[in-house]
């Protein structure tokens, strides 16, 4: 357990959609409670709130952070606890209200007051560039930016590290390359992991395989960082690894490299070459 | 992949008269088993796999033309693109400057206005503004400063 001084607030945040910033934010967070830390996941998407959906506490809210910041209800009652985890909770988002109920003012003095409760406060930026990134960068002083390896995931990826970087809060961002799919990168379809840290020039918090398993864990409302057992998946295995590294950790990188059956390297020397 | 190269609709409005291209009769298929054909296929890409050319050190002649893989064509027009976002120039604001710059080198330089070439491109961590003239020859007069001093 860290000593008792102010919780490090981490914005999720990647500009494009659907690249997998609320995925992060649930299992990273989800992570960092299994490592025994206290942590909050604030959803700031108002109006297309998620995150309750992946911790599987959609039927459990009763307030939300608009609420909170309309003085509806103290910070305490908005806070969904986890199920699995004490030491877990959420500050939903609202749902019937959109961007502009919130301001980058407020969620200083709400994240302010978590702060001295918590060790972690990780808060869901909603996709774009505008009111709603500005609300969610506004309290943090450290980012990480989600990515795929895919061109457009990584020119606006580029675009929100020009804005961070005009954010003097901001101490210093990351990059978790989201959906890396090591067949693809092996028959040079896709870029590597290295292509894009040289691209946008940033450093590394994790490398998340393109997994099946967080599919059914969304299903199943049950963060994948969270399964449990001699074997689990390799996205589980990333998500700790993250966790760690946040915490301080020194944990090396996951190698993606799958055991090839020989028949496959007889195949593929035999494509070689040709245009397919 | 697919090696169609893309139709510029610029160009189908522009010469809307021009002729199909004719297209090249097919050449008789030499009467070659199936199985020698695979043989002769299979040489010709392993002739054109990566390992072998370095040997030889020269174009192999029976290597197909290989096509930019999709990762290299991802990155290399990615980094142009961001090249253009960060710089907030866009293709036509360096078209301007083009002719701009043109307009400028002209009082001092003869050069071929249609060969200049203006573009961005990523020199380590800085972009760097690259523009190549070819001058035709040099105008015979003092650039304007000098002959105000002297004057």
């Amino acid at each position: 357990m860290a000593t008792k001084t102010e919780g490090r607030v981490i914005v999720v945040t990647s500009g494009k959609g659907g690249v997998g910033k609320t995925t992060s934010t649930a299992n990273i967070g989800a992570g960092l409670a299994r490592l025994g830390f206290k942590v909050v996941l604030i959803d700031t998407d108002i109006g297309l709130r998620n995150l309750d959906i992946l911790m599987g506490l959609e039927n459990r809210i009763v307030y939300n952070i608009v609420d909170v910041v309309e003085e509806r209800c103290k910070l305490t009652q908005a806070l969904v606890k986890d199920k699995r985890m004490p030491n877990l909770c959420l500050l939903p988002a609202a749902q019937t209200r959109d961007k502009s109920a919130l301001t980058p003012e407020q969620m200083i003095q709400v994240v302010g007051e978590l702060k001295q409760e918590h060790d972690y406060i990780l808060i869901d930026s909603p996709a774009g560039i505008e009111q709603g990134f500005q609300n969610a960068v506004a309290a943090a002083s450290e980012a990480i930016v989600v990515a795929t390896p895919e061109m457009s995931s990584v020119r606006d990826a580029d675009r929100i590290i020009g804005l961070l970087e005009t954010k003097e809060e901001i101490k210093h961002y990351k990059l978790v390359l989201n959906r890396v799919r090591p067949d693809m990168i092996k028959t040079n379809d896709m870029m590597d992991v290295d292509d894009v840290l040289e691209i946008l020039s940033i450093k590394l918090l994790g490398i998340i395989p393109e997994d099946q398993d967080i599919i059914v864990s969304t299903n199943r409302g049950e963060p994948v960082v969270l399964r449990d057992g001699d074997k689990v998946p390799r996205a589980t295995l990333a998500y700790r690894n993250i966790a760690a590294r946040i915490s301080g950790q020194d944990v090396p990188f996951l190698d993606l490299d799958t055991p090839v059956h020989w028949m496959d390297k007889v195949k593929s020397f035999l494509k070689l070459g040709g245009a397919s | 992949m697919s090696d169609e190269t893309p139709v510029q609709p610029i160009e189908v409005i522009e010469s809307p008269a021009q002729p199909l291209p004719a297209v090249p009769a097919v050449p008789a298929s030499p009467p070659t088993g199936r199985l020698l054909q695979w043989w002769i296929g299979l040489f010709q890409k392993m002739s054109a796999a990566p390992v072998i050319q370095p040997l030889t050190g020269k174009p192999n002649p029976f290597a197909q033309t290989m096509p930019a893989t999709a990762k290299d064509e991802a990155k290399n027009r990615l980094q142009l693109v961001l090249m253009h976002d960060r710089t907030q120039l866009s293709p036509t604001l360096i078209e301007s400057m083009r002719d701009e710059l043109v307009e400028v080198i002209s009082k001092y330089v003869e050069i071929d206005k249609s060969a200049l070439d203006l573009s961005l491109e990523q020199e380590s961590n800085t972009i760097a503004l690259v523009a190549n003239i070819s001058v035709v020859r040099a105008i015979a007069q003092k650039p304007p400063d000098e002959t105000a001093q002297a004057g």
